[in-house]
């Protein structure tokens, strides 16, 4: 074939390409808006859903009357929906970051000792540092950090392997560590005051959270979050080995790092807020590729669409169902257990990027 | 025309200017000279003057609201409602005028009232006259008196709370977390919830009010509202039980008007609260000091500030007592005390020492003890396991054993004596090896029982010093002051799950 054959041919392919890739953005951009509307929705039928001032649904005529349901709603359900929508999409968001990134699909932002680290950092706050609020997001926040330097500092210094797979080691390693050490203080804890705290923390939720509680997490989370939908094109050459990712024009070391930080310290902050809360930054991600693409361009602001409706549904459910809270992490596991093990048993499933 | 009035100041809520109106109103309905008791007694009975007078009468000084002291005679409340003898769920009085007035209160604040009297009027006819209650509830030409069960009474609790409050607000306490809470008015509908939360209870139970008031509370288990029943036999149908860990908003749907928490930190809760403006007081409940301020609070908030005093001055007389006594011990005297719990969950059989600013320390110290595990708890805020090797380095003089309720406190107690390692320790071949008692719940808790564990301690401690402490005694009276339980309730409902002398 002469040279001018195969540049012709190369036009045609990368022409043909194009147009099945528009096609691909176009239907994946209504689905997109479809979820978006979806979540609007969701958030405003959320609102009337509580147990305030009787279970279950709260008619709108009773927020004209009733002073105390105004403020439930506006000060208790408000920013507690917001808090779910941020919390599934931070964790999504870095969920699909993380399993690009390390091109493995069964990690998510709990990974390199952050979510054992934020536990260890929750439950010193609650034994030994006064247990205050403020203290033990602090700790948790502070700890999740120290997770990833560690982690980063550890793998730098491993000889072993590639530069995913060293992260990857010393994350188990960093992991085991902390949960040793919240293993130790789980010990010391005073059963009847503080191991309660702990386990309710380390199942996580969403019950005690205020307007203050929002404003606290969104300067982190919102810069956070649009820095990883500003960069989701890239997260597609990040997930190629180092060469190539190169020689298409990327600083992998150096953007893989902007795009961890950005991922963990979104999660560090919705995670002090809320404890851990399991399964939604592994399951999510594979739900929005399935759902939209495995293109990065489409999974990630899908992960953060459905993210959000699945932690804000699970919430919706543990604040309603019964007259006491339900651990939002134990709803989320096993919703997102049954999800995972529903999408296992289609064949369909891609696991790849 | 007055008749509409009347029911205006009813809607209002203003009784006493409808009492007043009909005083000056002329002239009043037909006086009726009988007096009918129906409701929750031995069966329907009418009075007439005659037949009251036959059971005995009394005077009463009472001040009307416009300070004018007049002197009643009548027959005693008391008196009366004993003679139809109220069942033992009854909780309200509904007295009803002769023009339709109806005024409530609550059956245990008439009982205690030994000055309120049914009058008899000079026109005639029958008055209530309660002094220290609110004049609403001064009802004239009364011609019945309703006893409910609370099942009857209206389910909304502050209206009955409502009637007794004489001194409403504003009132201002600071908590055991240190805050300084305000409220206009005093609560009527009182939750508690949190860790331990019958700890909290069982204080509110001591107010009369606190007992009108409590409307709900986390029921983390079923089983730990063992003891309320007996003192407030309707409480699983009054009191609402929440399911364990409510947040905010299912706290709101009891609409409560104050939330009680014990601890001494502000904890998420109380922030998330004041969302939807609803005052949460914290207790402390964990050493005698927080204990003190703890009933002090509750005095000011319930708007019994003289209740208050009395439950502090019995806790104060058992500590005193105690205190002067065991001060003339020489500290090298006092006998080395371990304190422990003991638990065998999954058939690991282990003993925990409680931390040193834990309630159970300070009985020990306090009842003039050494306890010898003084360094090893400082490491932790909770129960710490120790060891036997441990326990035989330490060879305490006494050894106190904690054991919860599924425990039967004489089997362990043997198993211990018998184990071929225990049996070797001073303590148990010198028989000094006792089971801490309990009796609903343990006497070793921060929760109103302390006393108790604090007395027996005491007594076992230096057996000698309180030879003359009959602790049976001290627990008719506990009961007694604290949830006004009679003799026999005592015998009948607490006496047979203590056990004061296992070992």
């Amino acid at each position: 074939m002469s040279a001018e054959a195969q540049a012709t041919t190369a036009r045609v392919a990368t022409t043909m390409r194009v147009a099945t890739a528009h096609a691909v953005t176009a239907r994946f951009r209504r689905r997109l808006r479809i979820l978006a509307g979806a979540m609007l929705l969701a958030v405003a039928l959320s609102l009337l859903f509580g147990r305030y001032p009787g279970p279950y649904f709260t008619p709108p005529a009773v927020l004209r009357e009733n002073a105390l349901a105004r403020a439930v709603v506006l000060n208790l359900r408000l920013p507690r929906i917001l808090a779910a929508v941020l919390l599934g999409a931070t964790l999504a968001a870095a969920g699909t970051t993380f399993q690009l990134i390390f091109r493995n699909p069964l990690v998510d932002a709990g990974f390199l000792g952050v979510s054992q680290g934020a536990a260890f950092g929750a439950s010193l706050g609650i034994v030994f540092l006064g247990g205050s609020a403020a203290m033990v997001q602090g700790s948790a926040a502070l700890f999740a950090f120290v997770g990833l330097a560690a982690s980063y500092g550890m793998a730098q210094r491993l000889r072993l392997g590639d530069w995913v797979l060293r992260l990857v080691m010393a994350g188990i390693g960093v992991s085991a560590f902390y949960a040793a050490g919240t293993g130790v203080i789980k010990y010391l804890a005073d059963p009847l005051k503080q191991l309660p705290d702990i386990t309710f923390w380390l199942l996580g939720g969403l019950w005690a959270i205020t307007w203050k509680d929002v404003l606290h997490i969104l300067p982190v989370v919102v810069p956070a979050l649009i820095l990883i939908y500003l960069m989701r094109w890239r997260l597609n050459l990040l997930s190629l080995r180092d060469a190539t990712a190169f020689s298409l024009g990327a600083l992998p070391g150096r953007e893989r790092l902007v795009m961890l930080i950005a991922s963990v310290a979104a999660t560090a902050a919705v995670v002090s807020k809320a404890g851990q809360i399991g399964w939604v930054g592994l399951i999510v991600p594979h739900i929005a590729r399935r759902a939209l693409s495995a293109d990065a361009q489409a999974a990630v602001p899908g992960g953060m669409l459905i993210g959000g409706l699945f932690v804000l549904l699970c919430d919706g459910l543990a604040r309603t169902v019964l007259s006491g809270e339900i651990p939002l992490g134990i709803l989320t596991s096993l919703i997102g257990a049954v999800v995972f093990f529903s999408l296992l048993l289609r064949n369909e499933v891609e696991l790849k990027k | 025309m007055m008749a509409v009035l009347v029911l205006l100041g009813l809607i209002a809520g203003c009784a006493p200017a409808t009492n007043q109106m009909r005083e000056d109103a002329s002239p009043p309905q037909t006086t009726i000279t009988t007096l009918r008791i129906t409701g929750a007694i031995d069966g329907e009975r009418t009075f007439t003057e005659e037949t009251l007078r036959a059971l005995g009468t009394r005077e009463t000084a009472y001040t009307d609201r416009d300070d004018q002291t007049r002197t009643y005679t009548g027959v005693a409340l008391t008196t009366l409602l004993a003679e139809v003898g109220a069942t033992a769920d009854a909780t309200t009085l509904v007295f009803t005028a002769n023009d339709g007035y109806e005024a409530q209160a609550p059956l245990a604040d008439m009982q205690a009232c030994a000055e309120c009297i049914v009058a008899f009027q000079s026109q005639g006819g029958f008055r209530a006259v309660l002094p220290g209650f609110p004049s609403k509830i001064q009802v004239r030409d009364l011609i019945a008196i309703q006893v409910l069960s609370d099942a009857e009474a209206i389910p909304q609790a502050p209206q009955t709370g409502d009637a007794i409050i004489t001194n409403d607000g504003p009132v201002t306490i600071t908590d055991a977390a240190g805050r300084a809470i305000a409220l206009e008015r005093l609560p009527r509908r009182i939750v508690v919830v949190g860790h331990g939360p019958y700890m909290g209870m069982h204080l509110l139970y001591a107010f009369p009010e606190g007992r009108a008031r409590l409307i709900g509370w986390e029921s983390r288990s079923a089983s730990q509202s063992n003891f309320l029943i007996h003192v407030d036999p309707d409480f699983n149908n009054r009191v609402i039980g929440l399911a364990a860990n409510p947040n905010p908003e299912q706290i709101a749907a009891l609409e409560p008007d104050l939330v009680v928490v014990k601890g001494l930190v502000m904890e998420p809760i109380g922030e998330a609260m004041a969302q939807v403006n609803i005052p949460v007081v914290y207790l402390g409940l964990e050493t005698p000091e927080q204990f003190f301020q703890d009933v002090t609070n509750l005095g000011l908030l319930l708007g019994n500030p003289t209740r208050a005093e009395e439950i502090s001055a019995f806790y104060r007389s058992r500590l005193d007592l105690i205190g002067t006594r065991v001060a003339t011990v020489p500290e090298n005297a006092r006998p080395r005390v371990l304190l422990v719990e003991y638990s065998d969950r999954g058939g690991a059989v282990a003993v925990r020492v409680p931390a040193m600013a834990w309630m159970q320390t300070f009985q020990v110290r306090t009842a003039g003890g050494i306890p010898v595990w003084g360094s090893e708890a400082q490491i932790t805020d909770g129960w710490t396991v120790v060891n036997f090797e441990q326990i035989a380095a330490w060879n305490p003089d006494k050894i106190f054993v904690v054991l919860s309720h599924n425990h039967d406190a004489q089997k362990v107690i043997d198993s211990l004596k018998t184990d071929g390692y225990w049996n070797k320790l001073t303590a148990v071949q010198n028989r000094e090896l006792h089971a801490f008692p309990m009796d609903h719940f343990p006497w070793d808790t921060p929760e109103p029982r302390w006393i108790l564990g604090f007395m027996w301690l005491a007594a076992r401690t230096h057996p000698d010093l309180f030879a003359d402490v009959d602790l049976q005694e001290e627990i008719y009276a506990f009961f007694g002051e604290l949830y006004g339980m009679e003799r026999a309730t005592v015998d009948t409902a607490i006496l047979p799950e203590v056990s004061l002398d296992v070992r």
